[in-house]
């Protein structure tokens, strides 16, 4: 503390003879009078030892927060102070530490009574929370005691220790005197905040000295953080603060927003500041009372103070997982988002723009680029990214603007889906997913056809580039009824079939020959009908050479062979009865038979007596043969 | 009076056939008109024009691979590569081999914005599958019908043949003819059954979303012109179908034409 030292002066020309010991007035010369002028001076000079001794003690407060310092102040007032013996400083273990004491005295001159008053500072922090006594404090003076009341002192709880400053130590100033007049402290508008929820940290002088200037010898640590610092204006301005029941003159020399980027426990670590301060000039005891008039209570002294503030301990809880949307990055405010396109009507391959904005409060500059679904048809540049962040109103705001330059292929209807951000959202402590609309951008076929060829194009493709399709076919061609597949044709089944028809054939005739050269019987009786018909037909010569016998013979020959051939017998010795028999074994009907055996008894009958050649009984005979052996055919 | 009808009928077969007859030259004649015409119009560079003779010949239900051939090329000059490349596709299936078509149909292709890989087949199908389409349809069923012929003359020539060197000689003749046969004929009904039940179709729209049901909001993938899609399935408005990659999903009817 700054030595207080005032001196009270009352120059008043009337001198309290009745004060002094001595009566001058027995003196009856000149130079006694000069004397005792001199005695009045002196006398006035000399302390007078007939005041009487004062001892007080009190506190500066009555009721101290834990972990602060408070003073228990002693006074001492009389004529005689300084020869008193300082007291002793009282032990207050088990609820204060003591930390140190200063002192300071005063004078005062009352009606030509000097009266001297001596204060001791003692500094305690206190420690242990409950309701105290501070002892009696005593003194001896002249062989008399004096001692003090004794003084009730009652420890709150209070905030936590970092609120206390502390002090650089070898500062060249007197710890004391300076840390309650000039500190710097730390303060958060908040302890627990979520990873990325900005936390406001600002750094404040406060002070009861004039601060000249300062300079920031170590910037806080801001490890753990993404850091934003608020423009602090060019001249610091100041406002009044009262701290302890003491005005200070506070100055806001640093403000942040951090963004913590981990979770957990994190601390930031002090900032330290080297101040220029002017300080009265002070005294460290003054016993000489003549001291305090050469001092020039105008003159300052400035000193460089180094100053260190308070850590601070933040706690970052992590985000919640429940509800986490899959494309959340990490942003944590509060936001929207907006897009645009600057035309809805393009040509193919005529450049569009799109401009998605995210703006909002926040840590703006972790929302990363948004995923956009282009359909393929679009050919997507990389987008341009703008970020502009305000640092204002105790808040960081701003905008994060993409621009993407998009060019459509392909004609057609072309949509761009909406674009989605996702961030936690403060106010709710939910997280939310905000979207533009669908832009739908329709495209037309521009007139640079060709363009396209080659584009997406594989390399094997390129040899098809600037080349021309082949031409026409000129020459006629066979046309054909639609949809007429050959194989559904009535002619291709033809084709299918005949040839198996022809197959079969051939394997039924192929069977008939083998039995024909493998069996006689068979051969015979195949022939038979052949044989029979060749035989009538020399008959039929006979009789229109109207020779009797020979018809007769050739009829004969006919049905003997047919017979013979039939029933595979030699038919030379054949004769009727043994005909008629053989027959019967074949179970062939009476009258078939009977006819067939009349002709033959006819024919041996006619050829070995001849009657007259009638042709018309010729033919009728030629007709009943023929009839008998195709009735013997039709039955055998 | 059976005689009668039966001579006034044959009359009438034989006016209405000879009309039929004659109407049919008639028709092949202008049809032949439009063709030439057609090609003039192309010539000229009016494709426009062109389109429209050609697709008149198609209209009087007549066809031939040079008469889609020549309207592809006129939609690719005309600027509708969608339809150029139905058009040389529907050329092609009637003429697997043609130099012509095959050139400007990859040509058109490249227009194409998506790239489809194939999926990738069993080595013995892609090979039968590329020996059948190495021969035209007709060519291949000409091959089987022959040696389908030969096999049968063989067989009768050696049921008839006395000699038994000739008919050792007709026998392995008749082993060889029956395993070419059988080949061709694998590959014949192969193509048969693939022209039968194998409906392709491409994309006619700039731009198509595929759903994933018919009428469905889900989108699964896009199209765009010029894509060739096999048809699988098929509702009233809908069609399933199936892209070379294997990718499926629903398509409305009218983005479509069908090969």
């Amino acid at each position: 503390m700054i030595d207080k030292t005032r001196m009270v002066k009352k120059s008043s020309p009337i001198i309290d003879l009745q004060a002094n010991p001595i009566n001058f007035m027995s003196r009856k010369n000149r130079f006694s009078v000069l004397t005792s002028l001199a005695w009045i001076l002196f006398l006035t000079a000399v302390p007078s030892f007939t005041q009487d001794f004062e001892i007080k003690a009190y506190v500066n407060k009555s009721s101290v927060r834990l972990n602060q310092q408070f003073e228990l102040n002693v006074e001492l007032s009389g004529r005689d102070v300084q020869r008193v013996s300082d007291p002793e400083v009282p032990v207050l273990d088990g609820f204060a530490s003591f930390i140190g004491t200063s002192n300071s005295t005063s004078m005062q001159f009352v009606n030509g009574r000097m009266s001297v008053s001596k204060t001791f500072k003692h500094h305690f922090l206190a420690s242990t929370e409950g309701k105290f006594q501070i002892p009696a404090i005593t003194v001896r003076y002249k062989g008399e005691t004096y001692s003090t009341d004794v003084i009730d002192i009652e420890i709150v709880k209070g905030t936590s220790p970092q609120q206390r400053s502390s002090r650089i130590p070898g500062s060249p100033n007197d710890p004391q005197d300076l840390s309650e007049q000039l500190f710097l402290k730390a303060s958060v508008d908040k302890r627990r905040v979520y990873k990325n929820e900005p936390v406001i940290i600002s750094y404040k002088i406060y002070t009861t000295v004039n601060v000249t200037n300062y300079g920031v010898s170590q910037l806080p640590s801001t490890v753990g953080f993404w850091s934003e610092e608020f423009e602090m204006p060019q001249r610091l301005t100041s406002f009044t603060e009262f701290v302890n029941g003491r005005q200070y003159q506070v100055y806001e020399i640093k403000k942040m927003a951090l963004f913590p980027q981990g979770s957990g426990q994190k601390t930031l670590e002090p900032m330290v500041i080297e101040c220029e301060v002017q300080l009265p000039r002070r005294r460290r005891r003054s016993r000489d009372i003549f001291d305090s008039f050469f001092d020039d209570p105008f003159s300052r002294n400035t000193k460089r103070v180094g100053i260190q503030s308070n850590s601070i301990s933040i706690e970052v809880l992590p985000l919640p997982e429940k509800g986490k949307p899959s494309d959340f990055s990490g942003a944590v405010g509060s936001f929207s988002i907006r897009s645009s396109v600057d035309k809805t009507r393009v040509k193919t391959n005529e450049a569009i723009t799109l401009k998605v904005n995210i703006s909002g409060t926040g840590n703006i500059k972790i929302v990363p680029q948004p995923k956009i679904d282009f359909a393929s048809d679009f050919e997507v540049y990389d987008p341009k990214i703008n970020e502009s962040i305000k640092r204002s109103s105790g808040q960081i705001s701003g905008s994060k603007l993409f621009e993407y330059v998009i060019i459509p292929r392909f004609p057609g209807q072309q949509s761009i889906k909406p674009v989605t951000f996702s961030y936690f959202d403060l106010p709710s402590k939910t997280y939310r997913t905000i979207s533009t609309d669908t832009k739908v951008i329709s495209v037309t076929k521009g007139d640079d056809q060709f363009v396209n060829v080659g584009i997406g194009s594989s390399k094997e493709d390129v040899r098809f580039i600037g080349q021309d399709i082949h031409y026409l076919q000129t020459r006629i061609p066979e046309f054909q009824r639609k949809n007429s597949v050959f194989y559904k044709k009535t002619f291709f089944y033809v084709i299918l079939i005949f040839p198996l028809i022809i197959l079969g054939t051939a394997f039924s005739y192929r069977a008939h020959l083998d039995k024909l050269s493998s069996n006689v019987a068979y051969a015979r009786s195949r022939k038979a009908n052949h044989m029979a018909l060749s035989r009538l037909k020399d008959a039929n010569k006979q009789m229109k050479a109207n020779n009797l016998s020979g018809f007769y013979g050739e009829v004969s020959k006919a049905l003997m062979g047919f017979i013979g051939d039939k029933l595979n017998v030699a038919s030379a010795g054949l004769i009727t009865d043994e005909v008629d028999k053989m027959l019967h074994v074949q179970k062939i009907e009476e009258n078939t038979v009977s006819s067939y055996l009349d002709c033959l008894k006819t024919c041996d009958y006619k050829r070995f007596a001849p009657g007259d050649s009638n042709n018309l009984a010729m033919s009728d005979f030629f007709e009943k043969a023929k009839k008998a052996i195709i009735n013997l055919e039709k039955e055998i | 009076m059976d005689m009668k009808f039966d001579k006034y009928f044959s009359y009438f077969m034989i006016m209405t056939l000879s009309i039929l007859c004659l109407a049919n030259t008639l028709l092949a004649k202008e049809v032949e008109v439009f063709f030439v015409r057609g090609n003039e119009s192309y010539q000229a560079g009016n494709y426009k024009v062109a389109i429209k003779e050609f697709e008149k010949i198609l209209n009087s239900d007549y066809e031939s691979w040079e008469v889609y051939y020549n309207l592809g090329n006129a939609y690719f000059k005309d600027g509708q590569t969608a339809k150029a490349i139905l058009n040389f596709e529907r050329a092609k299936k009637l003429n697997l081999k043609d130099e012509d078509i095959n050139y400007n149909l990859e040509l058109a292709n490249l227009a194409i914005v998506d790239r489809i890989q194939e999926l990738p087949q069993f080595f013995l199908f892609k090979l039968a599958s590329t020996i059948a389409h190495s021969i035209n349809l007709k060519v291949l069923g000409g091959i089987t019908l022959s040696t389908y012929l030969l096999l049968i003359f063989l067989t009768v020539l050696r049921i008839y043949l006395k000699s038994p060197q000739l008919q050792r000689t007709a026998f392995v003749a008749i082993i060889s003819a029956s395993v070419t046969l059988t080949v061709f004929t694998g590959l014949f009904v192969m193509r048969i059954f693939e022209n039968e039940t194998k409906v392709e179709a491409i994309v006619i729209k700039d731009r198509v979303d595929v759903k994933s049901a018919p009428g469905g909001l889900t989108e699964v993938f896009t199209l765009h012109e010029g894509v060739k899609v096999q048809i699988k399935d098929h509702s009233e408005t809908w069609v399933k179908i199936r892209l070379a990659d294997g990718k499926i999903g629903w398509l409305e009817v009218d983005v479509l034409e069908t090969i």
